[in-house]
Order: structure tokens, then sequence, then C-alpha cells
């Protein structure tokens, strides 16, 4: 999901990033202090999870609780699902909730996370998560239906073949218009530098350099991970020239002035893009043509997990294209699951905004990190173009 | 004899000049009636738009009880409403019971180290939320205690008991202390003197500082964030997790029934004050 969806800081992302960075520092010294003391200590006593249920029912392995723990998003919480999971396994499920993937690895960080089995992390954390050394390796042997998954999915750039975590759900980058003022077809992103007069000073593009630069460099047929530094700069060139005519940079917020008629197009997130095409039929939602980028939240064992076998039993629940065609119908977000697709109501799978078609999802790119130079680079054309 | 005139005189102008614009409100009133606007009007629009038919706040679309019906069918919202309430009751009610003692054995008694037990005690107030709820969460899996309701109620009772205490420890300074010495002369025992004499006297601070300190716990999100475990919830984590996808009008609905259940509350205890008033009397 949208990286830096700070609740301090809608509107901004300065402070969400510097909020980002106070999390990770904060708790990275205190959480020094807190692993040396409990990965050897006792990280299988802290926490451990509510045992009263009934202990050792174990026929699977050394495991032997009854209860799996989770740590997820409030979205993705569905009690007839886990009702479900819960009659089929006999596993109690409690989860607990986070806010922001920051949150959550901060909390992890400093110890607080040993009594969870399964997590849900976003794409370009669980990155982050690996070279923490934070997550298990998954046996391959026991997850059930990875073969499941549309191509994208199959080896996503966040984590090459899956191998610690489970795609779950996903969403895209598009452009959303009001129909009654935008003239012509927004298509692709060229449609803003085509339109440029027409649109002066009358649409939004997020405010996330990584999205921004990366619908540049896909209208220029690169990457969205381009490193080179020359597709960087005509990028940027490219950017400044459209610079003018953009009423702002914006991730969030912008509903009001759309709605209200005061912009005629912005770049928006799919979930909030769904929104208003569902709250206001003039309103629509393309994902261009030429491609954009997609994000994944996940499914991860983390290393401390206390129930690998119940984590294992979940992930597989989940992969069911049954119960994966039910999540989609019921919390309405995209499945990764390609035999899931063919169990979705219609009218749902209809919803070219939810389910893009194959051919443009082809086209449609991961976020990954770039490295530092480029990732420096990045930084440096952005703040130019943001304070031009 | 001369000055007489002239008062009246001076007196007469100071009142004829004004009067020739006497307008029907004073700067005073309209600051305050600015003031009052400022803190209330935005609820009331939250209010009036927790009935708009539309999700956004763009425009209004008629009227409508859609929120409504959904925030009560969303029964994840109030199980997050009821954790957040537990935690704020019990760790108010601990804490004004601590606080309390607190703040009369601080005011009362002399021994070593009391300056910096003082220090110590409102510390709590200018420490960074997010350096509390780390330090907590640090100092419990280092202890291996496992995270739970109760662990989120031992740190919300840690900024709850420093706030009580404050309140209450600035009353007492105001308090006469011949009332209570009075009473032991009296023949009151030690025990009857805190309850019937000091505890009534202090009783407003009690229960203003458990108030603010009830907001502040419901209002939690940080520490509660790094303490909370086993299935707790608290409505501000289940909230802004939300916000993901998109906060809807629902929230808008809660905060009007909150604010009409908190406003239903004063006003039965003003009723109830006013009638205990009435028959002490």
């Amino acid at each position: 999901m949208p990286r830096n969806r700070s609740l301090y800081s809608p509107y901004s992302r300065r402070l969400a990033t510097s909020r980002r960075r106070f999390l990770q520092g904060g708790a990275a010294a205190l959480a020094g202090m807190a692993l040396s003391n409990c990965r050897q200590g006792g990280v299988s006593d802290v926490q451990a999870p509510d045992t009263e249920t009934g202990n050792g029912n174990g026929g699977e392995g050394g495991g032997g609780s009854d209860t799996l723990h989770i740590y997820t998003w409030a979205d993705y919480v569905d009690e007839e699902l886990t009702a479900a999971f819960t009659a089929e396994t006999g596993i109690q499920v409690v989860t607990d909730i986070y806010d922001s993937n920051e949150t959550m690895l901060a909390r992890l960080q400093a110890g607080g996370g040993s009594a969870y089995s399964i997590i849900y992390p976003s794409d370009y954390m669980v990155e982050e998560m690996i070279e923490l050394d934070l997550l298990t390796t998954l046996d391959q042997d026991r997850v059930e239906g990875l073969d499941t998954m549309l191509d994208q999915w199959v080896s996503p750039a966040y984590d090459p073949d899956n191998v610690h975590s489970v795609p779950f759900s996903w969403g895209t980058t598009g452009l959303l218009f009001n129909r009654e003022l935008v003239s012509g077809d927004p298509e692709d992103w060229d449609y803003l530098w085509d339109n440029q007069q027409a649109l002066n000073r009358r649409f939004t593009l997020l405010d996330d350099v990584r999205e921004t630069m990366g619908a540049v460099l896909k209208s220029l047929g690169y990457s969205y991970n381009a490193t080179d530094p020359d597709e960087l700069e005509e990028a940027f060139e490219r950017l400044m020239e459209l610079r003018p005519a953009i009423a702002a940079f914006r991730s969030f917020g912008w509903e009001d002035e759309l709605l209200g008629g005061d912009l005629d197009l912005v770049m928006s997130y799919s979930v909030d893009a769904i929104a208003a095409t569902l709250e206001d039929p003039a309103f629509e939602y393309v994902i261009p043509l030429s491609g954009s980028s997609v994000w994944t939240d996940t499914l991860v064992i983390p290393e401390t997990a206390p129930n690998v076998d119940a984590a294992y039993e979940w992930i597989n629940f989940n992969l069911d294209a049954n119960v994966a065609a039910q999540t989609v119908e019921r919390l309405f977000f995209a499945t990764p699951n390609s035999e899931a697709l063919d169990l979705i109501d219609d009218d749902l799978l209809a919803n070219e905004d939810l389910f893009p078609p194959d051919e443009i999802l082809a086209r449609c790119e991961g976020i990954a990190p770039v490295g530092p130079e480029a990732s420096a680079l990045y930084d440096r054309y952005w703040t130019e173009v943001t304070s031009a | 004899m001369t000055a007489p005139p002239t008062a009246a005189k001076s007196a007469a102008a100071r009142s004829a000049a004004p009067s020739r614009f006497r307008l029907p409100f004073t700067w005073q009133g309209v600051f305050s009636l600015g003031m009052y606007g400022f803190m209330y009007v935005p609820i009331l629009v939250l209010a009036v738009y927790s009935f708009n038919a539309s999700r956004y706040g763009a425009r209004w679309e008629g009227f409508s009880l859609r929120w409504y019906q959904s925030l009560f069918n969303d029964r994840r919202i109030f199980a997050a409403l009821q954790d957040s309430l537990t935690i704020a009751l019990v760790a108010v009610g601990i804490s004004s019971v601590l606080g309390t003692l607190m703040a009369i054995g601080l005011a009362k008694y002399r021994f070593r180290g009391k300056t910096l037990y003082r220090g110590v005690s409102y510390l709590p107030l200018i420490i960074p939320d997010i350096a509390i709820g780390v330090a907590t969460l640090v100092f419990l899996a280092t202890a291996g205690i496992a995270l739970n309701l109760w662990t989120v109620i031992a740190a919300h009772m840690v900024f709850c008991l420093a706030y009580i205490a404050v309140v209450v420890s600035s009353r007492l300074k105001g308090l006469d202390p011949h009332l209570e010495e009075a009473a032991l002369d009296l023949g009151a025992n030690p025990q009857q003197a805190l309850i019937k004499v000091l505890l009534p006297q202090l009783l407003p601070a009690i229960v203003s500082g458990g108030l603010l300190s009830f907001v502040l716990s419901m209002d939690d999100l940080l520490i509660s964030s790094f303490t909370a475990g086993g299935g707790v919830n608290p409505l501000p984590i289940e909230i802004f997790s939300r916000v993901r996808t998109g906060v809807k009008p629902d929230v808008n609905a809660l905060s009007v029934v909150l604010i009409m259940a908190s406003g239903l509350i004063a006003a039965f205890s003003e009723y109830f004050r006013a009638y205990s008033d009435r028959t002490s009397r």
C-alpha cells in the first residue's frame, strides 16, 4: 500500500518522512538493547501466546499452541473468514492491528512482535525486513497454491521467487479525472503533456518522489526503477516542462477540490480513486497504457514466530481460491490469485479499476529500491522540482 | 463644592460619547464568541456532515442515516471502543486513587529523596509519548511479560498518574491545613479526617484530573501502538489503520455518538449535583 500514509501529516510528506525516520532511528537505538537482551534471553517467553485456550493439543510439531497471533491492517480483518479458519483448523485467531508499516517495524525491532506468527507488510517493507533478517525463509513445500499467482507476482521485485513472503493484495496508481471537465480521453501519461494548456493548474500529481518520477520515466519508455543518470535527467527535464501547469503535489486530501470541480484530474492510488468513482459516475480512473506502479501487501512469517505451523495453515487458507475470492468480495481489494479471479462475482470482476486488463497490468511495475546513488539523484531532482 | 459637578460632567461626557456609537455587544463578547465558535463550529460541521449522503465533505447530497447504519453494523469499531473505554476507565480509576494519595503524601510528609521523587513523578508530562511507548515495550520484552490489556493499562497509568497528581497537588496547596487539624482536634482519627474533611475538598481536583487523563488515554495512539497486544485494539489504532483505504463518514457518526454520550453524562452529573446540593441544604 502507498508508502507514506502517515497519520500525522496526510498532506505533508516532509513530516511523514521525519516521523518515519524518527520511529526507525528511535526504535533502532532502543531495539539494540532490547534485542541483545532478549535474543539470548526469553524470546520464546516474551509475549507467548495465550495458552489458556489449550496448550499441547498438538498433533502438529512442537508449536503446540492453538492460538495464532496476527499483526495486520484493520482493513484486512474479517470476522467471518477468521471464524471459518477456526472451524476448519481448530486454531483460534487473535488479531492486533497497526497503523503504518513503520510502526510495525519499530515495534518488532523493540522486541514487541514475538507473539506474532503472521504479519502483513507492504512490498517495500518486506525488502527492508529481509535485509534486517526479520523474516523466515518460507518452506516452499509447505506453501500450497503459490503457483496460482498472476504473472506479476510469480517473482516480485521486492522478494524474488516469493522466498520470504506470499502476495496477498495489490493495487495500482493512475489518473482519476472528471469526465465533464476533461476533454478527450486520458489514456496515458502523455495526456498531461499534450493537454498542458487546458489542464493548466487544474491537476495534481502524487507527492511521492518514486511514484511521480517513475510515472515520467514510464512515459519516456523507461522503468519505474531506472538508475541510469541520463534517463533520470531526461525524466527530470520532462517533469520540469510540466511543472508550471501542476497545481500541487498531493497524495491525499484532493477529494474535496476534485469533487467541487476545482481540479480536473489527479494522479492517485487506486483505492482512493475507486472510492471516488463509486461516489459519482462522472469520475473515471485509468491506469495509463504505458503502465504504472503496483503496490503489494504480503503475508510473512517473522523470525520469532512462536507458532509456525499455524502460520502455514493461515497462509494456505488464504491462498485457497475460494477463500481468496470471498476475501475480495467482502474486503474489496484485488487479489493476486488467478484461480480466485474465476470465482469472483462478474460485476466485481468487471470493475477494471480494481482488476485492470492483463495487458495493462503486465506493463506495470513494483517500486523497488534503487540503491543509494540513484536514490540521492532521485531526491535531488525531486527537491528541484518541488521547490521550483 | 467644585468637585462633584466636574465629576458628574466627566462621567456624563464619558457615557455620552460612546452612547452615540453604542453597539449591542462589547469587544469582549465578540472575542469570546469568536473563540467559542472556533472551538465548537468544527464539531457542529462534523455533526451535520455525519448525515450527508455523500462520502465527501465537498458537497451535500441530502440527508441520510447511511453512515449511522454502517457504524452500527460495524462490530469492530465497537469492540475497539470497548477496548479503549476499558483501558481508559481502569487506568484512570487506579491512577486517581494512587495519584491522590501520592499528592497528599508529597504535601504532608518529609522523607529522604522527596524532591527527586517529586521530579520523577512529574516526568511523564514532558517525556514524548513515543519514548514512553518504546521504553515500556523494551522493558516488558526484557522482563518477558506478554503484551495484553493490562500492559496497555499500566502504560497509560504512567501518564494518568502524573496528570492527576499534578492537578491534586495544586489544589492541595490552596487548601486550609487548619481544617484537617481541627477535625483531628475534635476527635476524628486520621482516616476519618482524610475521608470526611480532606477528600471532599479535593474531589473537584480529582475529578478534573481524572477527566483530563481519561481524554488523553482515549486519544492515545503511540503508547498503545507499542504496548497493546493479545487482540486488544484501541479505537485510535483502529481508525488510523483504516485511513489507508479512506476514513468514511461513519467515523463522523461515531464522533457524534460519543459527543452525545459524554454530553448526556455531563448533563446527568450536573443534575445530580444540583439535586444533592438542594437536598443537603
